[in-house]
């Protein structure tokens, strides 16, 4: 199946309001963490979150009742601004969340449990709490026209980019916005700490004695485009995407499958589909969440595929792993490093292990022809994409 | 006094993880709890961090200590004796 | 129509430890797709589903335990995310092949039927499952919502769990099924936006019986569908949804 062209991106994340303003400290590997106090997060310490220090209003450009809404027109108005209007060329969307409007409806369970919800206005409350209502918002207001909402935990951003390549590969839209979005609410923050998930001091990807990992907000966004609409809109193709995996573990629900067996099918299966071989990928930006199960299994599947790994980054500890959109929003630095010709550093490890047999690259610069990237959700959910030079 | 906490701590991760047809004498405080004879999995070790938390005020912090702390029945005791405030 | 479903005779399909512990919604789609497999010989190579809601008892359960308690269930908060479904009949029915959940509110049994034609690995059928529960919380909610909504909740919808297997091969004597949509209509759709788009699939499709439109969520989309193929009838249906929250209407053809 052809490549299909990128033709613009965006992002809004703790390392920058702006895809811009960010790429630097992401490839510096600056610590993007700090403790969070936005509301109270229950009897132990604080967790130490990716927040970005915006209100919905500055995101948006305007009044928005849902701060996952508001990180997605935020990254959804930068990947378009480049991209000229045309009025006959049908604009899809795929729509990744995994939080939708939940910072909103659980304030109003709350309500309801201590009755007091003769104080709040439910319909307001409760209007996002869907994904679909988001997405709904988004066709509305950019203008978009087939649409699908998909929502499979921390895999879902890099999902939605390879749907979106697939949408136009298939002749469904001659360009389609791939959009992942998730802010920081109580029942994640209390979730992932429940689950023993979160390292209380911030993530630590691939170092030694790592003990979890870091939640941030944020949102991504990539504008895919057909031939065609690349030679109408006279646009300048920013990267390729090249193929898309997508497997299951099948194993557990929580830990990923000790060998990686599922992250590396889903590899192969993006490499098949690019028609490239593990030879020709100079640069992977894992999923590397810092935990010690994620990443002892994310290696092992580095190594089935890659056999020696070429040189691999996480950028958790830069942006902190925002679930449903981490995997588009580090797609977007992923191809930015493409194009810059960087290999990022890998905020957070300060020692690499040495059981894991590879270790993060330094930052520094190389000539970057093929990127992969991977993002695995809950239940055991994997995603991995190939993105090359245009 | 550590005997007395496991005895304890049995009749309570029956009651937490609902385990009907298991009896106290039927749970070995040396042997793994993960993957034993209980049927209990990751999962429901951390429901037992529940317990741990209401019953005992006792916290743990991340994983790593988490694994050494819900290796066995022995294992949790000696965690909540070492780190129970007074 | 309020059919209860007959708990007592379906939980003996599960297997034993799922009984005892795991959410409810989790057991209903374990016995649509137990059922679907046991009606074929063949073994699917991933799975689509298609929720509105997810588990929400699960959700609901997990938040009650943290305003109440100050702690939350791990288990409930697994379960919550959306996707929690397809990753545990993945587990259970070792699945491995690419695994996606759709939520596009009522339109989300389309939307995954569509989604089926997105993934190049055809080699193996396909698993689409339809499931929502109905849960107390949900009727707690309507009297709190916009007009628009309500249809959504309250009583007007049956809960299900539908399970489907599809396959890329020929077969001249199978159903055959295709989805549009969802599309962004922009006003809250009227009837006439979901026949027009209907007639777009099916020409002369029109006031036809043909058509449905009282599919309300996936899993009663998921009904209708499962309603025509097992009623061994010629000729086809039609089965439009629509999604007032996000503004949306998609279309489901099936036929013989």
């Amino acid at each position: 199946m052809a490549a299909v062209p990128i033709i613009g991106m965006g992002a809004v994340s703790a390392a920058g309001l702006t895809l811009d303003n960010a790429a630097a400290a992401v490839y510096d590997g600056i610590d993007g963490l700090s403790l969070f106090t936005r509301f109270e997060t229950g009897p132990k310490q604080a967790p130490r979150c990716a927040v970005i220090d915006a209100s919905n209003e500055e995101l948006a450009g305007g009044p928005v009742p849902n701060r996952t809404l508001a990180l997605a027109i935020c990254a959804v108005q930068q990947a378009l601004a480049s991209v000229p209007q045309s009025s006959h060329l049908k604009t899809g969307l795929v729509f990744a969340t995994t939080v939708a409007g939940i910072t909103r409806s659980e304030r109003f369970y709350e309500c309801l449990l201590k009755d007091q919800t003769h104080a709040v206005n439910a319909a307001a409350e409760l209007a996002f709490h869907e994904p679909a209502a988001l997405a709904g918002d988004l066709c509305r207001r950019f203008g978009l026209h087939e649409f699908h909402t998909i929502s499979t935990a921390c895999s879902t951003g890099l999902h939605s980019v390879g749907m979106a390549m697939r949408m136009i590969q298939r002749g469904r839209c001659d360009l389609c916005v791939a959009a992942g979005a998730d802010a920081l609410s109580l029942l994640t923050i209390r979730g992932f700490a429940g689950l023993l998930l979160l390292d209380p001091f911030g993530c630590r990807p691939f170092a030694h004695n790592r003990a979890g990992t870091s939640l941030g907000e944020g949102a991504g966004a990539i504008v895919l485009a057909s031939e065609h609409a690349v030679k109408e809109l006279a646009a300048s193709p920013i990267a390729l995407a090249r193929g898309w995996g997508a497997s299951a573990d099948a194993h557990h629900m929580t830990a990923p499958h000790p060998q990686g067996a599922g992250a590396a099918s889903a590899m192969r299966a993006a490499l098949r589909d690019a028609a490239l071989s593990p030879g020709s990928v100079d640069l992977i930006v894992a999923h590397g969440t810092g935990t010690p199960d994620n990443d002892a299994a994310e290696i092992k599947a580095l190594q089935t595929v890659f056999g020696n790994p070429p040189p691999f980054c996480s950028m958790k500890r830069t942006l902190g792993h925002t679930l449903a959109a981490s995997g588009i929003l580090d797609a977007v630095f992923a191809i930015t490093a493409l194009t810059d010709g960087i290999i990022p550093a890998t905020g957070g490890c300060d020692i690499p292990d040495p059981m894991l047999g590879a270790a993060p690259s330094p930052r520094r610069r190389a000539a970057l022809r093929s990127v992969v990237k991977n993002a695995f959700g809950f239940g055991g959910n994997n995603a991995s994409m190939v993105f090359g030079e245009a | 006094m550590m005997e007395e906490l496991i005895e304890t701590l049995k009749q309570q991760i029956i009651t937490t993880l609902k385990l009907s047809d298991i009896k106290p004498a039927d749970i070995d405080p040396d042997t793994p709890l993960i993957g034993g004879n209980l049927g209990i999995d990751s999962i429901d070790t951390l429901e037992l961090l529940v317990l741990l938390e209401k019953e005992y005020r006792v916290t743990v912090p991340d994983v790593n200590i988490g694994r050494k702390a819900f290796a066995s029945v022995r294992a949790m005791a000696q965690y909540i004796t070492d780190n129970r405030r007074p | 129509m309020l059919r209860p479903a007959a708990e007592p005779s379906w939980t003996n399909e599960v297997p034993q430890a799922m009984r005892r512990r795991d959410p409810r919604i989790w057991r209903m789609a374990h016995v649509a797709v137990s059922r679907c497999l046991a009606s074929t010989g063949e073994r699917p190579g991933s799975i689509f589903a298609a929720t509105a809601f997810g588990a929400l008892e699960e959700t609901r359960a997990f938040l009650e335990g943290i305003f109440t308690s100050g702690f939350g269930s791990a288990k409930s908060f697994i379960a919550s995310v959306h996707n929690s479904m397809a990753g545990k009949l993945a587990v259970d029915f070792s699945i491995a092949g690419p695994n996606l959940t759709f939520c596009d509110g009522p339109n989300s049994l389309a939307s995954a039927i569509g989604g089926t034609d997105l993934l190049d690995e055809c080699d193996f059928p396909m698993l689409i499952v339809a499931i929502d529960e109905k849960i107390e919380l949900l009727r707690t909610l309507t009297p709190h919502l916009s007009p628009e909504c309500r249809p959504l909740l309250g009583d007007a919808w049956e809960e299900a769990a539908a399970a489907f297997m599809i396959s890329r091969k020929e077969d001249a004597a199978a159903v055959k099924v295709q989805a549009t949509g969802p599309r962004f209509i922009g006003d809250i759709p009227a009837e006439d936006t979901i026949k027009s788009l209907a007639a777009e699939m099916v020409p002369g499709i029109g006031n036809s019986p043909e058509l449905r439109t009282d599919a309300s969520t996936p899993s009663g989309a998921g009904l209708l569908l499962h309603e025509f193929i097992t009623s061994g009838a010629n000729g086809r249906r039609i089965i439009a949804t629509h999604s007032p929250a996000g503004r949306a209407c998609a279309v489901i053809d099936v036929w013989l």
